[in-house]
This record gives structure tokens, sequence and C-alpha cells, in this order.
């Protein structure tokens, strides 16, 4: 239940207020939705596969988007940005197509 | 997610680091047993981590939803910007068309008009002429691979320059008027006139008394010459009168040498 209303309260929130993400912070925020994505979809597969625990998915969230966070801004730093995006990129959407495979593996046992 | 059939793991981490990412895409954390089972603090923590993760997600989606219609304004804006200076540069073409025909207008009210005037613009080639006279088309050999069967720049020179000495008011050859200052080349294996280049056959036009222009000419060297080169080379060409020949003007009339009128003193 609570996980829900988290995220329709997310949701509510980004509509209403409609905040618009600082010019700064704006290469980050592709990297993030990624990370952030593998994180729920892992957590996802987990529920499914009956295993799912709140502190490894919090702990798994909120450190996939600072390490995201952090090798965009070392990238930056070193002039490898692009291309430091798109290794975390391939990395996270392998991993997030294999989890999302197991999912569908368990749903439809196919 | 261990392989009991596959080779051993040393073998197999060396295989693809792509191939082990996929077998280890959930968190090995997730496969670790606890006996205490989650707390509330942990369960409103995953709600405030996916609320943050729906957050994240909605400021994207509002964000490129909002910037789109800016960088469709922009481009609108420059598509408009594009037709705006293109109609300038119309009307600016309009404008140096006015005042080119407002400058040939000029030009004609400024000749002074009189008895000995009318000749030197014809023969200027100022002035379009229309006339009977003579129409000379002169064509290559067959055989073109001999350089002696093809028609010369000198072989042009001479018939003009035979025309001009049977008395022709005005010349043209393919339709370029020629004046004192036409050029007539050769360059590579094209002859051009007034630096186009003319095809063949070559028909260069005349205009004078027909029968005077008609027999001087061929009479004359220059026609002679081209008599001789038609039965040593195999030029073809032929001469014939016309009772109205239409001649442009000379692409340009430019001022190439002025002075000041000379005043008499008055002292």
């Amino acid at each position: 239940m609570i996980p829900v209303i988290g995220l329709v309260a997310g949701i509510a929130l980004g509509l209403l207020l409609q905040p618009t993400v600082p010019s700064g912070l704006q290469p980050y925020v592709p990297i993030a939705i990624i990370a952030a994505l593998d994180a729920v979809v892992g957590a996802a597969r987990a529920l499914i596969e009956g295993r799912f625990d709140d502190r490894v998915f919090v702990i798994s969230f909120v450190s996939n988007v600072a390490i995201a966070a952090v090798m965009v801004f070392l990238g930056d730093q070193l002039g490898v940005g692009s291309q430091l995006s798109t290794g975390v990129i391939v990395v996270l959407g392998i991993r997030i197509f294999a989890n999302a495979a197991a999912i569908r593996r368990s749903i439809f046992h196919a | 997610m261990s392989d009991p059939g596959g080779p051993s793991p040393s073998v197999r981490d060396a295989e693809s680091i792509l191939d082990r990412l996929a077998a280890t895409a959930l968190d090995d954390d997730y496969y670790v047993q606890r006996e205490t089972p989650p707390g509330p603090s942990a369960r409103t923590l995953t709600g405030v981590v996916l609320a943050s993760f729906a957050l994240l997600f909605t400021i994207a989606f509002v964000q490129t939803r909002n910037d789109r219609p800016a960088t469709e304004a922009e481009r609108e804006a420059l598509i408009e910007n594009i037709g705006v200076r293109q109609d300038l540069v119309a009307s600016k073409r309009e404008t140096v068309e006015r005042l080119q025909e407002e400058i040939a207008d000029l030009q004609a009210e400024a000749v002074v008009q009189g008895p000995g005037v009318s000749p030197l613009r014809v023969a200027a080639g100022a002035t379009a002429v229309r006339g009977p006279g003579v129409v000379i088309e002169i064509e290559s050999a067959d055989d073109r691979e001999r350089p002696e069967g093809r028609v010369s720049d000198t072989d042009v020179q001479l018939v003009v320059n035979g025309l001009w000495l049977a008395g022709a008011e005005a010349v043209a050859i393919d339709g370029h008027r020629l004046t004192s200052t036409s050029a007539i080349r050769s360059a590579g294996e094209a002859i051009t006139v007034n630096y186009r280049s003319v095809g063949e056959p070559i028909v260069i036009e005349a205009v004078g008394d027909t029968n005077t222009l008609r027999h001087q000419w061929e009479e004359g060297p220059s026609g002679r010459y081209l008599a001789t080169r038609a039965d040593d080379d195999g030029l073809t060409w032929s001469v014939r009168g016309s009772d109205q020949i239409d001649l442009p003007a000379a692409p340009e009339a430019r001022l190439r040498v002025s002075a000041r009128p000379l005043r008499r003193s008055t002292s």
C-alpha cells in the first residue's frame, strides 16, 4: 500500500509543482532516471520472485542514482562525459532487460 | 544463478563481461535470507524512494513536454525569418531591375540625337539592328580528327574581317553582336565569341546591302580564303542573302575612356 501511495504522491507532486531542473543538474537527469529504473525493475523482479527486501531496494536505488551521478560528474570533469554516460546506459540497460526478461518468464512461464 | 553444466567460473569470467552482467542482473543482496521481517520504517523508506522515483520521472516528462513547444517555436521563427529575408531579397532585386531600367532610359536620353549619332550607335553595337544582309554558315569537316579540318578562331576572324571590309554595318556570330572590342578566340576545342562558346555550325550574320555584301565578300580575300579551306581541308560553308536579319545589341556597353568636355577659354 505504502509503495503505491508513494508512487501516486510523487507523480502528483511533480504534476502540481512542475519544478524545473536547474541547468547545472540537467545532464544528471537521464542517467539518474536510467539508474532509478534499473533499481525499480530489479525490485519488481525480486517482488515477483518473493524475495523483495525494502532495505535492499532503498540502498540499491540510492546507491545506483548516486553512482550514476558521480560517474557523469567525473566524466564531465575529465571531458569524457558522453562516453561514460553511454557506458552507464549500456550496463544498466542490459540489467534492465535481463530483469524484465526474468519478470516475463515468471509471469508467462515462457 | 550458477550454471552447473557450464565451464568453470574462471573461464566464465574471461568469457564475456556482458554475459556476466546479464546473469547477475538482480542485486545479490536480494538473495540473502533475513530472519527479521522489515519494520514499518523500512516500508516508509520504500514509499519515499518510490515517491522520489515518480517525482524524477514526472519532472523529466513535464520538462520535456514543456521544452518541445519552445524548440518548435524557435524553428517556426527561423522559417518565418527565412521567408522575410527572401521577400526582402526579391524586393531588392525588383529595385535593382527598376533602377537598371531607369539607367537605361537616362542613358538613352543622354545620348545627343544628331545626324551622325545613329550610325555611330550601330557601329558601336549599342542598339539592336534589323535589316537585309547575308548569312554565312561554316561547319567543320566530317573528319574531325585532323586539326586542319576543324573551324578555327582564325577562320572566323577572317570571315568577320572580310564582312567588315565588304561594308557590313553590323555583324553577329550565333547571336553575339560584334563590336570593335569583341574577341573571337578558341578555348580548347571550342570557339568563344565575347567569351561565350559557340557551337557548330557557326552562323555569322551581317547586316548591309545584300548583293554588294555578298559579292564583295565572296570576291574578297576572305571569301577566297574560305573557299580554299573548303577545297583543301573539307570545311563546309554556305552564304545566302536574307531580307531581314535581326541582330541584338552588344551585351556590354561599358565606358572605357572618358574625358571632360573641352571648354574654350573665355579670356
